[in-house]
């Protein structure tokens, strides 16, 4: 087995910690329930097609020459 | 590091690294409530580009046809970008590009990191032209008549500063941008009086387009074009805005009314400048409209918020950088330079390149809009709102999001179509347009059959696209 260099151990060292941090962030978020983050509800949906599409493109077809 | 690790009280440095990199944003790490998810849109709504745009689209149509097709096509294009996008950014914590790793793949969503890096890189050029204008107004108005070399020298001079600030640090530039948003939004609101005060609403509904098509109707379509390829646009930040918001409410609606009608309406300002100063050119604005002193105190202000909006797009190309793995360990410098280095053609060839700006804003749609017609499709039908975050951080080929050889050939595929099928009805380069093109607008045409394409094809030819497996307990070749 070759020897690795102290910066190569460093490197590894480091590597390591982070995808221990990011193992911890995903178990978090995965266990998280799903109301934490806030409802979305079919209403929000229906005020963002009418707000984001549909008055829009009607604005649109209305003023077109 | 254990869950309750992860989920507790951060060291600085950490908290750093997960929100300007691409760590999953834990929900007690996140920033924004309702008042600040507000405020960050409106600051990233009100930038100089909004200008530019105005001023493309004053060259087709008059004030309220630009008026309705600005404000309406930022709307469709930003709510078609960001309902899938902020949706998962904010429910897992992640910046775009990870967010797209199930319908791409994770060598696939390379591609998207090159539009995205065209998409940053192309507004910093066009906005550092505007810089470099900005002086030779700044020298003209002050009596000095220089030559075109001031806009080179002052395009160089605009990437010199860019890297200054951003090797500084994310606080100068969070502070740079602090002062900018609120000047920004003095400045429309002087831009605003000095018109109506100056010259009143009948004088901008009576100003032509600055130099229309022969047909009204194609005029205004290509227009509307403009307004949604602007709303697509914002596809690059959505990510960030998105993942640091607490609730999902916040990560939908500050970004439909602030990037989508604030936006619009900033746009329609400098629609409404253009029009009455007749140029497309935001620094020749302020001077006619305001006075020399206030004029150029103005272009000085424009100036000075040019650069830390093309450090802000650098800063955010080089986070982008870091998904290649040869760049992931290099220093930030070195980094930062690579991201500045096809900026260099705007220094030699500056108003060549600028005169290709509305192409430029067009071509926004052709990128962004199949890449959003395929995650829509992915997110909502295809995964029914859920992601596996272990798969999106990991590379290994068991992977549930490795695809083939890392690509999701279906999903490439279904993107060409949508480009192909973008520039066959509006090229955004030649102008040409298709018969088509006055029924079917060119993004949303290309979003229903990239997201079409996609669907049928993941639903006929590939083996699984479920979410019910069960997670693996621990990454094997991790992206991070």
């Amino acid at each position: 087995m070759s020897e690795q260099s102290p910066q190569s151990r460093q490197l590894d060292r480091e590597t390591q910690n982070r995808v221990d941090e990011l193992g911890g962030r995903i178990r978090s978020l995965e266990s998280q329930p799903e109301d934490d983050f806030g409802r979305f509800t079919r209403w929000d949906w229906v005020c963002c097609i009418l707000g984001g599409l549909l008055l829009p493109v009607l604005a649109v077809w209305f003023w077109a020459p | 590091m254990s869950s309750e690790g992860a989920s507790g009280p951060r060291a600085p440095e950490a908290r750093s690294d997960s929100v300007f990199g691409r760590m999953p944003l834990l929900l007690g790490e996140r920033e924004y409530g309702t008042a600040g998810a507000h405020a960050t849109c409106f600051a990233y709504a009100v930038a100089t580009w909004c200008f530019l745009t105005g001023g493309y689209v004053a060259e087709l149509v008059g004030a309220v046809e630009g008026l309705v097709c600005l404000v309406a096509g930022n709307l469709v294009g930003v709510f078609l970008t960001s309902m899938p996008l902020s949706l998962a950014c904010q429910r897992y914590g992640l910046e775009q590009i990870d967010a797209c790793k199930p319908a791409f793949g994770p060598r696939g969503s390379k591609v998207l990191l090159l539009l995205y890096l065209v998409n940053m890189l192309g507004w910093s050029g066009l906005i550092l032209v505007m810089f470099g204008n900005g002086l030779r107004n700044i020298a003209l108005a002050l009596g000095y008549s220089a030559g075109e070399w001031l806009v080179g020298a002052g395009v160089a001079l605009g990437l010199v500063l860019s890297f200054a600030i951003v090797t500084r640090g994310v606080r100068l530039l969070n502070f740079a941008n602090s002062l900018i948003a609120p000047g920004i939004g003095l400045l429309v609101l002087y831009l605003v009086y000095s018109l109506l005060n100056g010259h009143g609403w009948q004088a901008l509904l009576d100003a032509p387009a600055l130099s229309p098509g022969p047909s009204p109707v194609l005029n205004y379509l290509i227009a509307f074009e403009l307004g949604v390829a602007s709303g697509f646009s914002w596809w690059g930040g959505i990510g960030f805005l998105a993942r640091n918001t607490r609730t999902r409410r916040n990560s939908i609606y500050p970004e439909i009314i602030q990037l989508g009608l604030a936006s619009g309406l900033v746009c329609s300002v400098g629609l409404f400048s253009a029009l009455i100063v007749k140029s497309n050119d935001p620094t020749e604005w302020m001077v006619p409209l305001g006075g020399v002193v206030m004029g150029v105190l103005a272009l000085a202000f424009v100036a000075f918020a040019n650069v830390t909006s093309t450090a802000i797009s650098i800063y955010a190309s080089g986070l982008a950088l870091r998904h290649l793995k040869p760049l992931r360990g290099a220093s930030w410098r070195v980094v930062v330079i690579l991201t500045l280095v096809p900026c260099l053609p705007f220094v030699w060839w500056p108003q060549e390149l600028y005169s290709l700006g509305d192409a430029f804003l067009a071509y926004n749609g052709t990128m962004y809009a199949p890449v959003s017609g395929i995650f829509f499709f992915d997110y909502f039908a295809l995964r029914g709102q859920r992601l596996s975050l272990w798969s999106i951080f990991e590379d290994a080929p068991s992977g549930r999001y490795y695809h083939h050889w890392g690509v999701n050939w279906i999903a490439l595929a279904a993107l060409l179509l949508g480009q192909v099928l973008y520039v066959i009805l509006y090229n955004p380069i030649s102008g040409e347009t298709h018969e088509l093109f006055r029924f079917v607008p060119a993004s949303l045409g290309s979003f229903c059959a990239a997201g079409g394409f996609y669907g049928l094809g993941m639903r006929l030819l590939a083996r699984r696209v479920d979410s019910e497996e069960a997670s693996p307990p621990q990454l094997l070749q991790p992206n991070i």
